[in-house]
Formats: C-alpha cells, sequence, structure tokens
C-alpha cells in the first residue's frame, strides 16, 4: 500500500524529459495549426506567426517544470490563446482601430476551434506538398477563383490540362483530408 | 469536371499560409534558442565545382539583366528631414536625416537595396522576389517584415518590430535569424550581439514611440531631440539625472514637454524662437 502511494507520489512529482528531437518534432507537427489558431484571433498572418514562435519558445524554458504527464499540446494552444489575447488588449490600449476583433474570455477557447484550426493546417499542408502545376492551378481557382478559362490564360495551358490539374489536386485533399476519394 | 466541387474543399483564412515552411522555421527557432545546427558537410571539389557554376550563371545573368534593364537603379536621399518613399509596389522605406538607399531591381527574383545611415523597412511579401539590404558590413535577408537598420562606422543596428530578418556577416559570411522585439548590433571586431528590447525608443525618429522607465532626463532629451529633431541644453548638469517613467505614443512634441514639466518639480524645459529648448531649474 505504503509503496503503492510511493509510486503515486514519485510519478506524480516526475518532471517531463523533453529532448530537442521531441521538441523539434511537436513543433513542426503544431507550428502551422498554433500559427492559424493565433491568427484566428489576431486577425493578422505575421503577428501569428511571432505569436506561434514564442508560444513554443514559452513550453521550452517551461519544460524543466512541466509535469511528465503534461499534455503539450493542449498546453500549446493555451499558451497560443493567452498570447494572442493579450496581444489583442495590447493593441487596443494603444489605438482606436475599431477593425481590431473582440477578444473574449481567456477561458473561451473551444475543442471545435482546435478541430478547425488542425483541419485548416491539414489543407495547408496537403497543398504545399502537391506537385507544383497542380498547386499553382489549385489555388489560382479554389482561393483567387479565377475561372478555367482565365487560369488557361493566365498559365499558358489548354482548359483540359487546367481541369486535369483541378481534378488530381481534388483527388490528393480528399484523400488526404477526408481519408476517401469521392466515388463517381 | 464539376466546378462546384472545388467549393468542397473549405476556405483557408489566408493564402500566406501556404507559404509557411516548417523546416525554415524551426531553424529560425533552434538558432533563437541556441540549439546546435545539424552541419552539412559538402566535400571541397563540390563546392569548387557549385561555385563555378554559380560564377558562371551569374555571369550570364549580369550579361542579360545589364543588356536589358538599364533603368531600374534608384537613389533616394534625405537630408535634413525624414523622407518616405515606396518601392516594389507596397514596400515603405522611411530614411533618417542625412540617410541615402540606392535600389537596385536589376537582378531577377532579387530586389536589393544599399544603405547609408538609417532607415526604417516596412516590406511587403513577395514569395517571386528576395528582398535584401546591403550595408558596408552586413546583408539583412527580408521575408515580408517590418524593421529598422542604422548603419554607422563603429557597428550596424538592426531592430526588428515584425516578422523574420535574416542577418549576414560580409566579413565572415556567418548569418543571425532575429525576429519581433530584437535588437540586433553587428561589431566588424565582436561579431553579432542579439538582445530582446521592451521598448523601440531607438527608432522612435520613425514610429513617435516612446517608453520610458525610471530613465534619466538626459537620456529623454536625447532621444526626443532624435526624434523629432531639434537641439537642447541643460543649464544645470544635474538635472541630467532626473529619473522619469512613462509611455507617449505618436504626441506632439510640445505636449510631451507638457506633461514632463508637469512631472518634474524644479525643473522646466523651455523653448526659445529658434526652437532649441533649454533644461533649467524653475
Amino acid at each position: 500500500m505504503l509503496r503503492n502511494h510511493l509510486l503515486y507520489v514519485l510519478k506524480k512529482n516526475a518532471k517531463m524529459q523533453l529532448t530537442e528531437r521531441d521538441f523539434e518534432k511537436l513543433f513542426k507537427e503544431h507550428f502551422v495549426s498554433i500559427t492559424i489558431y493565433s491568427r484566428k484571433i489576431v486577425q493578422d498572418t505575421d503577428t501569428a506567426k511571432d505569436l506561434a514562435h514564442r508560444c513554443f519558445v514559452k513550453v521550452w524554458e517551461k519544460r524543466e517544470t512541466l509535469p511528465d504527464d503534461s499534455n503539450l499540446k493542449a498546453l500549446l494552444y493555451r499558451i497560443a490563446h493567452n498570447l494572442s489575447i493579450n496581444y489583442v488588449r495590447d493593441q487596443k490600449k494603444f489605438t482606436t482601430d475599431e477593425a481590431l476583433p473582440n477578444v473574449e474570455s481567456e477561458n473561451s477557447y473551444t475543442d471545435s476551434d482546435i478541430v478547425a484550426s488542425e483541419l485548416e493546417a491539414a489543407i495547408v499542408d496537403t497543398i504545399r506538398h502537391m506537385p507544383e502545376k497542380s498547386r499553382e492551378v489549385f489555388i489560382l481557382s479554389r482561393y483567387e477563383r479565377l475561372t478555367n478559362p482565365k487560369i488557361s490564360e493566365k498559365l499558358g495551358i489548354s482548359i483540359k490540362t487546367v481541369e486535369a490539374h483541378i481534378t488530381s489536386a481534388l483527388k490528393i485533399l480528399r484523400k488526404k483530408i477526408f481519408g476517401k476519394e469521392k466515388k463517381s | 469536371m464539376n466546378n462546384e466541387e472545388i467549393y468542397e474543399i473549405p476556405e483557408i483564412s489566408d493564402t500566406r499560409l501556404l507559404d509557411i515552411d516548417t523546416d525554415a522555421e524551426w531553424d529560425k527557432l533552434s538558432s533563437q534558442l541556441g540549439f546546435r545546427r545539424k552541419t552539412k558537410i559538402l566535400r571541397l571539389d563540390v563546392l569548387v565545382k557549385i561555385a563555378a557554376a554559380v560564377l558562371i550563371v551569374v555571369g550570364i545573368g549580369a550579361l542579360v539583366n545589364n543588356s536589358f534593364n538599364s533603368s531600374d537603379i534608384s537613389t533616394y536621399t534625405a537630408q535634413n528631414t525624414p523622407v518616405e518613399t515606396v518601392v516594389e509596389n507596397s514596400t515603405q522605406i522611411s530614411l533618417n536625416c542625412n540617410s541615402s538607399v540606392t535600389c537596385n531591381a536589376k537582378q531577377k527574383g532579387v530586389f536589393s537595396v544599399d544603405l547609408k545611415g538609417e532607415a526604417y523597412f516596412d516590406v511587403e511579401k513577395n514569395p517571386e522576389r528576395k528582398f535584401e539590404i546591403n550595408t558596408h558590413d552586413i546583408t539583412v535577408v527580408v521575408h515580408g517584415t517590418s524593421f529598422n537598420i542604422c548603419e554607422d562606422k563603429a557597428a550596424t543596428t538592426v531592430t526588428v518590430t515584425s516578422g523574420v530578418v535574416e542577418v549576414i556577416s560580409k566579413i565572415d559570411g556567418k548569418s543571425v535569424t532575429i525576429t519581433k522585439d530584437e535588437l540586433l548590433t553587428y561589431d566588424a571586431n565582436k561579431g553579432f550581439d542579439v538582445k530582446t528590447v521592451d521598448n523601440f525608443n531607438n527608432i522612435a525618429w520613425k514610429l513617435k514611440e516612446f517608453k520610458f522607465c525610471d530613465t534619466p532626463l538626459a537620456e529623454i532629451m536625447e532621444q526626443l531631440s532624435k526624434a523629432y529633431g531639434f537641439s537642447y541644453s541643460f543649464d544645470n548638469p544635474e538635472s541630467k539625472e532626473l529619473r522619469i517613467s512613462g509611455s507617449f505614443c505618436n504626441q506632439k512634441l510640445e505636449s510631451i514637454i507638457s506633461i514632463l514639466n508637469q512631472t518634474l518639480d524644479e525643473t522646466d524645459i523651455v523653448s526659445n524662437a529658434e526652437g532649441v529648448y533649454t533644461v533649467k531649474n524653475r
């Protein structure tokens, strides 16, 4: 009984052993989604990237005080949330810019915000790793809203080739994001 | 193909997210945290071959560029007052007094700027064209950000207010990446020194933002005189040591001086008809 209790106390007080390699993996896995999450609050990509960097720096600095069973992902999102909220508040102190978002309470982040950020990060990652031409055509079509004839004209390729690239890009995305291809 | 299918894929909040290179971001962070870099070992003969190939390509490129673009170089100079200019569509350069920049758009894929003196840059990100700034001792490679460079014979300083820049020594080729709220000082003899800053008083000439924390009046007057371009003197040297805390954001000089006068008990800052300020006992 006493032995079990001692083991419990030891485990509870055990500190996390986060190596540089573990930290690199954590960073590469979550940097984009943390940036996206922060961007939802601060509404600016460059600032969100800066805050995401600071977020990882904070985790690294805290590593020796973290309990062994810490959920690093949850910790990252919590720090990102607080840094972003503080950033918006600080901005509001110095400016009357009404375009700045309304900051919510410090505990208002939800699982669905995290899931949405992770989904968006997965889409970003998949598009980034598409073959170059398919990526270019897909971005022009989906995010710059150009029609297929306009894309064909802009890139000097036939409309059929544009369609082929979009089909290929959609196939890759469906497979990576939804885990399946659309049945025709 | 049904055009509606493409809209099944969720929107992304900003297409610039697609430019995030996590490997490059990791390099920046690991350098900031002082992690040991993974060294890539290249054989000398391979290096010589690469250098030769680069020289040939650069040589041909220079010839081609010289023959087709002869009007892509422009120089801007600020003498007694700061000057602002926009280059490369939306990149803003604010030049401090007695400074100049020469912009060179001749080389494909690179927009380079030669800086003499001090300037603040707000660079618009352009994935197709690298933006770099050269001083006599360093090259600063920019990835869409805002920062200040102050070139001086003794040392050059770079202050980043947003984003990330890479600074490369022209002496030994070493490089350092700095991010927001960091101040880099480069001295050819001592190398790089990076520290975190909690205020941007050194670039207040551009931002007009000051944060003073128990700062001596001498230092405050020096920073205000640089930012607003006036001369000043102290009647009583002891006043130089008076300490003041407070922050000012985009305020007129007269309003700052008025607040300082209300804060100081037995000292007044007054200006004469020529706009020269004197700090004297009340």
